[in-house]
């Protein structure tokens, strides 16, 4: 056993010399994950707030309180104070979505009970940011209208809320992809450096040493594992600071990425075994993890593509990695199994492959 | 550098059986069968090598002298027959067999972006060698490697990088050593270092298993040569035997027609093979009674300048053994 721990220590000290003179797998293992992440925001464009031009003609109590409703219609509107020549100009160029303008004499009007004609203005050339401030401006006349007690609302809805508080899109999946960023970069380099063994010819050099090739393996996937868990955590530095998701538990956010990481590297690690070659890796790896990914709960917790896409998604680390990310960054619990049953599933995923990694390379 | 001081330094990691005051064979394989499903790879083999003895492998692709030497490192499981390896059975006892042999396989198996002192530090981990630094030191001065030890292997030449390979095989002084095509695609000066090397590992008492398919490396550095065709060894015997036992070859200098000469001598029974080239026929005859008839014939057809009397080469040794050229 201590001949095996001093020939994998050895193997993962020379690893991490080959990632470290090997610029290209290293930048690829960094950039690829925070690459996904920013192709994964592109999933909640439209759950952004629109970017919308607010013309306030006068400076008056009711008007602010409808501004206000406005900001607080489920978070739809980024309002930016504007003239309005300004306005129709920035509309025309697309930059912003939408103008509302609040006329001269609408205190008035409001307080007398007399009809205001607010002018809202929607760029309806991107159809799916157009229909979310469609479907918002009533819902704010509605908030304004039940703040001020006027009369002629008469439905009161009551709300509750089952979380403390609300999860936004992005930060929901800016969180899983945390998960993500941790099963693509542990499983390439996982695959990349067994099957490297094969293809530099050197896997038949270790066979013959007593030793074998087991712990030249296990060391290698030991450093892959490393260098994959540094990678994961620029991207998780990314969420926090880039996407200002604050980290609930950023003990159990470092955790996750580490047993993540490990679990990846091993099954990356048991396919570059099985393959023997480098060139599909990569390839190989993207394509079965981002399906997994996307049925692992990561755009959100709960999932109607049925039960049998759900069951398979427990095949991929993805799953058990996006429950504990989700934990960590949110304290949210999005699988039907406890925390600890997500570490104690990736533990034993990662010795199951590592084992098979050291069968496999006897043959 | 005298390589038997660090040797000494590291010898009580590592045990040699088979080696000090053996008597039998290092290398004993008794009529080994290999089969990779319909492909016999080996088939009945039998070879011998004795201690402080450099064994060639002499044979065309597909002869089987990797897989023989996959047997001898316990790689490969015969379904039937014996192997032998330093006094240890190769399928019962391959751990121990491992840490008492050195392979060069055909490829180096070397990481380019390391250097040759991290190649080796990197072995010695793997052989379990303790505080290595002075056996690495003294392994890379040995193969002229030690100016360059910090230097990235893919800036190595191919010479250099087979020395390398040669030197990680050496680091935990193994009794045994397999060199698989140890020269191959090396250039002249590199080859002729790297054959000074492996007669020098002869000197220091160490047997060597060799595959090569050039003919004068088997002549220059074998004490015998194993001719193998199809899983089976022919031959096996000194090159100088081997030679002998291969007759004559007459390389007559023609004025003219010496393709006619060539086709004209072809036509012979007692010519076993004719080579031509622009103003020479080689031919080698069955036997060297043959001779007088060969030469009178061919100056019938061309004025025959000259007569050389040529010394077999290994290639006539093939030739003659398995009736085709050693490249075919």
């Amino acid at each position: 056993m201590r001949t095996t721990l001093r020939v994998a220590g050895a193997a993962a000290r020379v690893q991490a010399l080959s990632l470290l003179r090997s610029p290209a797998t290293a930048i690829l293992v960094f950039i690829l994950p925070v690459n996904l992440l920013l192709l994964m925001s592109l999933f909640a464009l439209t759950g952004y707030n629109a970017p919308t031009g607010l013309v306030l003609e006068e400076d008056t109590p009711r008007a602010h309180a409808f501004v206000d409703s406005l900001r607080d219609a489920y978070h739809s509107f980024d309002l930016r104070p504007m003239d309005r020549a300004q306005a129709d100009r920035l509309l025309r160029r697309g930059r912003i979505v939408a103008a509302v303008e609040i006329p001269r004499g609408f205190d008035a009007l409001v307080g007398s009970g007399r009809t205001a004609l607010v002018r809202f203005t929607v760029d309806n050339v991107n159809l799916d940011m157009a229909e979310d401030v469609r479907r918002a401006f009533p819902a704010a006349v509605s908030i304004f209208a039940t703040r001020l007690s006027l009369p002629a609302i008469s439905v009161r809805p009551r709300l509750t809320d089952m979380l403390a508080q609300d999860t936004g899109y992005i930060a929901y999946l800016a969180a899983s992809s945390i998960a993500l960023a941790a099963v693509i970069a542990g499983a390439i380099l996982g695959g990349l450096v067994t099957a490297r063994e094969w293809e530099a010819g050197t896997a038949r050099l270790m066979r013959l040493a007593p030793c074998g090739l087991g712990p030249v393996l296990i060391g290698r996937l030991a450093a892959a594992a490393g260098w994959a868990a540094l990678a994961s955590s620029v991207s998780a530095l990314v969420v926090v600071f880039g996407f200002r998701v604050p980290a609930a538990h950023p003990i159990e956010l470092a955790g996750g990425i580490v047993f993540t990481v490990v679990a990846a590297a091993a099954l990356g690690g048991l396919v570059g075994v099985l393959l023997r070659r480098t060139l599909p890796i990569t390839p190989l790896i993207l394509g079965i993890t981002l399906p997994f990914y996307l049925d692992s709960g990561a755009l959100e917790p709960q999932r109607f593509d049925g039960k049998v896409l759900f069951w398979l998604s427990h095949l991929s680390p993805a799953y058990y990695g996006v429950g504990i990310m989700e934990h960590a960054c949110h304290g949210l619990i999005v699988t039907p199994e406890p925390l600890w049953s997500l570490y104690a599933v990736l533990a034993l995923v990662a010795a199951s492959a590592t084992l098979l990694v050291g069968k496999l390379a006897r043959r | 550098m005298d390589l038997s001081m660090p040797r000494e330094a590291m010898s009580s990691t590592i045990s040699t059986p088979g080696r000090a005051g053996s008597a039998g064979n290092v290398v004993e394989l008794n009529e080994v069968r290999v089969v990779f499903g319909d492909l016999v790879a080996l088939d009945g083999l039998t070879l011998s090598v004795a201690p402080g003895e450099i064994v060639g492998l002499l044979g065309p692709n597909g002869a089987g002298k990797t897989t023989t030497m996959d047997v001898c490192c316990g790689l490969r499981v015969p379904a039937s027959g014996t192997a032998r390896v330093l006094d240890l059975d190769a399928v019962k006892s391959p751990r121990q067999l491992r840490a008492n042999i050195g392979v060069v396989p055909q490829d180096s198996g070397l990481y380019p972006e390391l250097s040759p002192y991290e190649h080796l530090h990197f072995a010695a981990a793997l052989y379990d060698l303790r505080q290595p630094k002075a056996r690495i030191e003294g392994t890379l001065r040995l193969m002229g490697l030690w100016d360059r030890r910090g230097q990235r292997v893919s800036t190595l030449s191919k010479g250099m990088r087979r020395r390398l390979a040669l030197a990680r095989a050496l680091l935990h002084d193994p009794a045994l050593l397999f060199l698989d095509e140890p020269t191959l695609g090396v250039d002249v000066q590199g080859r002729r270092a790297l054959w000074e090397h492996i007669l020098r590992l002869r000197e220091e008492g160490r047997s060597v298993l060799l595959t090569t398919n050039y003919l004068d490396e088997a002549s220059a550095l074998c004490d015998r040569v194993a001719i193998m065709d199809r899983g089976r060894t022919l031959i096996c015997s000194s090159p100088a035997e081997l030679r002998r036992g291969a007759g004559v070859a007459l390389v007559l200098a023609c004025a003219s027609a010496t393709a006619q000469v060539a086709a004209s001598l072809r036509a012979r029974a007692d010519v076993l093979h004719v080579a031509e080239s622009s103003h020479c026929v080689r031919v080698r005859p069955v036997n060297e009674a043959a001779t007088a008839q060969i030469v009178a014939a061919a100056d019938a057809i061309a004025k025959v300048t000259s007569v050389r009397v040529e010394e077999p080469n290994l290639e006539d040794v093939f030739l003659a053994l398995t009736g085709k050229a050693l490249r075919e």
